[in-house]
């Protein structure tokens, strides 16, 4: 495991005129992320997340301490063609339209016309801005500029990506989407720097995180290590009978277990999503930005293994963690693909992209699966009751 | 260099998008369509093509200038103040290759501003000349304006100066008339510029000769004519007295000879044809005093007497112009972005329109500072109290090293005049504006960039 970013006791105090200290924004911080980890830093506004961000970019000089990205200085021209950066709002040129952004900043990577053209295309396509390709960029909604502002960041496809507030002003789908796609960078070995206010985006899918306050880490560790309560068990059941479930509670009372009932809510992204997809099955028109689709048609273009062969000071800094999977495993039709690698909101995705006749086909292949679901369902209550009735005869007198 | 190249485009595009620089543009374009039906000058055609040559160069070559400064300044500040610099500077991009794009990108644009401009420019003299006045007085323009002249200055015999600053020094010293308090070298040097003073005054009813060496081989066969330009100053009479004057061109059998009356401190012109000139290539020229009101005539040591041949054409003269007008604009621009390194957007504008002014009214500066004469007249013996003529002769060549006099680097009245433009001046241009003074900003500027904090929020 090599470390992508790493500062040793990093200090930043914003100085006046006179050179006298006006504000202390990081004190002596010591970060170590490796390759392939999502690494979450949280804070209050004023924290120091963006300094640190700023810092790590070179943006911002230290004033004491040091800083490794990719093994070299934040400022090494080198290091930044591996570097992709969202910054807390998307700094774009409003007389520039979505096509021409993403094509200026894949020439400052000094990528070629055609590669930068292909690569424009799938970025367009992958953040659902396809059809405001050609629209200048003030007129873009915060939502859809931030979709360019992540597109731009992975021009370059990565190997280190910082992400400011990277869901801010997203919709709801866009954010699950922006989350998808975070976790597909990780499964390409990606390194990815996270800065959110928003504790659940940060807690879906980060592998480590940072609590910084006052310019210091607060605490520091895995999501479970931090997250997970040692004291306290839960077991999640389908739905039971108001009897059973009070026999359940009353042998549990008398196991002198108190436990806590409720019903579980399904979450809003998820109730959210799936009206919003009902809306789309029926195409109702929009002008907005559509959900994006084919990640892998941007991720395929170059995997780590092809990129190393380009890539020799890369290939010195850092070492693959794993192989990264497939986009497009041999002899398996789009479909099925997709179907494997999508979670489960990439699914309702993909179902806009199926044909008409297709979804005729997908919907009865759906009535099958719920019939088997519900057959299983139907056996596992039979084993609950079961069970309970086990122990409901055990703890008799 | 693609990164170069995408932020020079860049530069471009925006360029497209900023209505101030555009609405520039196109005032700029109104005046030239307008200029030829609104300047009267002396009623002839000749005087009408000068006037508007002028003015429109005059016009042109300023809205470039501001344009240059105003947009490069914006162009570099708005990047960092609207942030969008963050997101290149994380780009594998160095902070000096923003900067020479910036510069490529503001070359690029002055040059396709400048030939738009200069077509229109040239099609309207074009128009002027070929749909106004008489055939004589076209005929006239197309031999002052549309001919271009070579000036030469009469040739001094510096052996015959040298043997009477000599002589009028050992006669000095015969009679114990030395000043005490300078060298020789500096009394020689007062010598020298009196004899060359006593020797440009005529009194009355003396003549005076003047002789031009080095003339083109062929220009005696050439049937072409010369321009003889001189000016005068009269000792007893005011500046509305119309003196009398009689030249006389060549020798032997190809004289021609002229007389005119001329009032002082102008500038006048005759011609004459050019087989006056001798078979050797050098040309004599007599003036004779014969006016006794006038007191004694003077001859300006400095471009008191002219001659012109013919020597290339109008058009090689007018690209010469812009060419210089473009090396000029592409000089502030490095000056420009290498104040917006360190300055905000209006401080920088301000300096470097504070700069064009400067360089603007330069003669007028050079004029008016005495410029190196503290130290070379100064009587102060002592060192330390030389120290502040000193400091500021020091300051005052440091300004106009950075100041350069922007009438020297861009001689817009020799086009209208028809003056020929030589290479050496575009030459000299690139070498002092481009290769030293501009490559020298875009250094320091790509240096103290470099230094920047571009995240630092404002405390």
């Amino acid at each position: 495991m090599y470390e992508v970013i790493e500062t040793v006791n990093l200090s930043k105090n914003f100085q006046d005129f006179w050179g006298r200290t006006k504000a202390k924004a990081l004190d002596k911080l010591n970060l170590k992320i490796y390759r392939g980890e999502i690494f979450g830093l949280l804070g209050p506004n004023g924290s120091g997340k963006t300094t640190t961000i700023k810092l790590l970019l070179g943006l911002l000089f230290p004033t004491s301490g040091k800083i490794k990205i990719l093994g070299s200085s934040p400022r090494s021209v080198v290091c930044k063609k591996y570097i992709g950066f969202l910054p807390e709002e998307t700094y774009l040129y409003p007389y520039q339209n979505a096509q021409e952004a993403l094509f200026f900043y894949g020439r400052l990577f000094g990528l070629s016309r055609s590669v930068c053209k292909k690569r424009v295309e799938d970025l367009l396509e992958m953040v659902g801005l396809n059809k405001a390709r050609s629209r200048p960029l003030k007129e873009f909604s915060k939502g859809m500029a931030r979709r360019i502002g992540i597109a731009q960041a992975l021009i370059n496809d990565p190997e280190l990506v910082f992400l400011d507030e990277p869901t801010s002003g997203l919709d709801p789908i866009g954010t699950r989407e922006i989350k998808d796609l975070i976790l597909q960078l990780k499964e390409r070995g990606k390194t990815v720097f996270l800065c959110s206010h928003l504790l659940s985006d940060v807690e879906d899918i980060c592998d480590k995180i940072a609590i910084l306050y006052g310019g210091k880490i607060r605490c520091e560790g895995t999501v479970e290590e931090l997250l997970s309560k040692k004291t306290a068990t839960q077991i999640l059941l389908e739905d039971i009978p108001s009897p059973l479930l009070q026999e359940l509670i009353l042998w549990l009372e008398n196991k002198g277990i108190k436990p806590s009932v409720e019903k579980p809510r399904e979450r809003l992204e998820t109730f959210f999503l799936n009206v919003i997809q009902q809306a789309r099955m029926q195409q109702a028109p929009t002008s907005g930005a559509t959900q994006g689709i084919k990640k892998e048609n941007f991720f395929s273009q170059n995997t780590l293994a092809e990129k190393k062969e380009v890539n020799p000071v890369l290939a010195q800094l850092v070492q693959p963690v794993e192989e990264p999977k497939e986009a497009c495993p041999p002899g398996m039709d789009q479909e099925i693909k997709q179907e494997e690698q999508n979670t489960s909101v990439d699914k309702i995705l993909l179902d806009n992209l199926v044909s008409k006749k297709e979804i005729g086909k997908k919907i009865s292949e759906e009535e099958n699966k719920e019939s088997t679901i519900a057959k299983e369902q139907s056996i596992k209550k039979d084993m609950i009751q079961r069970l309970l009735g086990n122990f409901m005869k055990k703890d008799q007198p | 260099m693609s990164a170069i190249l995408a932020i020079a485009f860049k530069v471009l595009q925006e360029a497209k998008k900023t209505k101030p620089a555009l609405l520039l543009f196109f005032f700029v374009i109104f005046l030239l369509f307008l200029f030829p039906f609104t300047l009267k000058s002396d009623g002839t055609l000749n005087g009408q093509i000068q006037l508007f040559i002028g003015y429109s160069l005059l016009i042109l070559s300023l809205a470039l200038y501001s344009n240059s400064i105003f947009f490069s300044v914006l162009s570099f500040t708005s990047e960092i103040k609207g942030k969008q610099f963050y997101l290149i500077d994380c780009k594998s991009i160095s902070r000096w290759q923003f900067f020479v794009g910036k510069f490529l990108g503001m070359a690029i644009l002055n040059f396709f501003a400048l030939v738009f401009m200069g077509l229109i420019l040239l099609f309207l003299i074009l128009y002027i000349k070929e749909t106004q006045g008489t055939a004589e007085e076209r005929a006239d323009v197309q031999e002052k304006i549309f001919t271009s002249y070579q000036g030469i200055e009469p040739h001094t015999s510096m052996e015959k100066l040298f043997s009477m600053v000599d002589k009028e020094y050992q006669k000095r010293k015969a009679e114990n008339r030395l000043p005490s308090n300078m060298s020789e070298e500096e009394i020689k040097s007062q010598i020298k510029s009196q004899i060359q003073q006593q020797l440009q005054v005529i009194p009355y009813g003396y003549q005076r000769i003047w002789h031009f060496h080095n003339l083109p081989s062929g220009l005696k066969s050439s049937q072409q004519k010369i321009k003889l330009r001189y000016k005068i100053f009269l000792s007893d009479a005011g500046s509305s007295f119309l003196c009398k004057v009689y030249w006389q061109a060549g020798k032997g059998t190809n004289l021609y000879a002229v007389e005119d009356k001329v009032k002082a401190g102008e500038y006048y012109e005759f011609t004459f044809p050019s087989d006056t000139v001798e078979e050797n290539n050098t040309l004599e020229v007599h003036f004779f005093h014969k006016d006794e009101k006038a007191g004694m005539i003077y001859f300006p040591i400095e471009k008191g007497i002219e001659l012109f041949y013919p020597y290339g054409s109008f058009y090689g003269n007018y690209i010469k112009t812009l060419l210089l007008v473009y090396l000029l604009s592409c000089f502030l621009v490095a000056l420009s972005l290498f104040a917006s390194t360190f300055l905000t957007f209006p401080i920088a504008v301000f300096l470097g329109l504070f700069i064009l002014f400067l360089g603007l009214i330069a003669p007028f500066l050079m004029e008016i500072s005495s410029l190196g004469q503290g130290i070379e007249n100064s009587e102060k013996e002592i060192l330390w109290e030389r120290i502040p003529d000193i400091l500021s002769y020091a300051i005052l060549q440091a300004s106009f090293f950075i100041i350069p006099d922007f009438f020297y680097y861009a001689p817009l009245e020799s086009l209208a005049l028809g003056r020929y433009m030589t290479w050496s001046i575009v030459g000299e241009s690139i070498l002092k504006l481009i290769l030293l003074r501009a490559t020298l900003f875009s250094i320091l500027g790509c240096f103290l960039f470099k230094h920047r904090e571009v995240g630092k929020p404002l405390l």
